[in-house]
């Protein structure tokens, strides 16, 4: 009869609080080391893909550079939601949420394809910035100005 | 006198405890051949060659007045177990990508594949593999793959045909 009480309590407020234990992975991180092996200035588009393997992500900066960007998402933990009737409305509080910031490596190229610079950290922090600044598409290919057209008033 | 539980309690309460559980998969794409990639020759491959071998890209990207494009197939495995107000929920999501990077004249220069859609996990919070296992397991199954001389496609990345 001791185990009916906190029973028909966990009956009675299964449907207004809920614990939550989640763990979540998303892709998984390079191999360990594989990142120090890399070397700024030294190391070429070649050398990054065959120490990690594809990126999640590239695009290309301005002046003929672009970057490589490898993320990973692993967390776990605890949640604790409490669903109160407010009149008509049920109002939703949630606390301990789990994280959902991917953490990763970004690699600069200069346009010869060469490693620039190597950055750490959260993805979204790195990557946002660069964004925002991306460059438009070139009108001409260097040997280009010659074709259809301005051919100027001289 | 005083009461026992007899089995019928203990089943209802065996079922009360269990109402819920869940297992979903989910899947974007179809998985890549590592097959596809063998007949891919940096400097002398090109774009049509790679399409024909891997299909449509799921995005080309350009770099410059060079271009590259990625390919995608995501498996995510999800278990829940529901215990009256205790929820246990794991999700992995794991990927096949590869990318394949061409010059101005879409000749291909570069591609790396990397394939590990299958090590997604239906696992729970409480049985689930550490992390730090998984990349164990990883980093043997490399250098056994290293050791016996196979080409790693999976890691590998072929240089610039140039």
């Amino acid at each position: 009869m001791r185990l009916l009480a906190p029973l028909l309590v966990a009956l009675g407020t299964s449907s207004c609080v809920i614990v939550t234990w989640a763990r979540a992975r998303q892709l998984s991180p390079p191999p360990a080391g594989s990142v120090e092996s890399l070397e700024p200035g030294a190391d070429d588009l070649g050398d990054a893909l065959a120490h990690l393997g594809a990126p999640i992500e590239a695009f290309q900066l301005e002046g003929g550079r672009y970057v490589l960007a490898y993320g990973w998402f692993q967390d776990s933990g605890w949640t604790v939601t409490v669903i109160v009737p407010i009149q008509n409305v049920s109002g939703r509080f949630t606390y301990g949420e789990l994280g959902a910031k991917g953490k990763g490596v970004v690699l600069f190229f200069d346009g010869d394809d060469r490693i620039t610079e190597i950055r750490r950290g959260y993805l979204r922090d790195i990557l946002e910035p660069l964004r925002r600044k991306r460059p438009s598409m070139p009108l001409e290919r260097p040997g280009d100005e010659g074709e259809g057209g301005d051919e100027g008033a001289g | 006198m005083r009461l026992r539980p007899g089995p019928l309690f203990l089943a209802c309460v065996l079922v009360l405890l269990c109402p819920g559980c869940l297992l979903q998969r989910g899947r974007i794409n179809e998985r890549l051949d590592p097959a596809a990639f063998e007949g891919l020759v940096p400097g002398e491959s090109t774009a049509a060659d790679v399409v024909a071998a891997l299909g449509a890209p799921t995005e080309v990207v350009q770099l410059g007045f060079r271009s590259a494009y990625r390919y995608e197939h995501v498996k995510t495995k999800e278990a829940a177990l529901f215990l009256l107000v205790l929820l246990l929920r794991g999700t992995d999501a794991q990927q096949d990508r590869a990318w394949v990077f061409f010059d101005e004249n879409d000749v291909l220069t570069h591609f790396a594949a990397t394939l590990e859609s299958r090590d997604a996990e239906w696992a729970l919070p409480v049985f689930q593999t550490d992390p730090d296992v998984v990349a164990e397991r990883k980093r043997k199954a490399a250098a056994a793959t290293a050791a016996e001389g196979q080409a790693g496609v999976e890691t590998g990345a072929s240089p610039s045909g140039e």
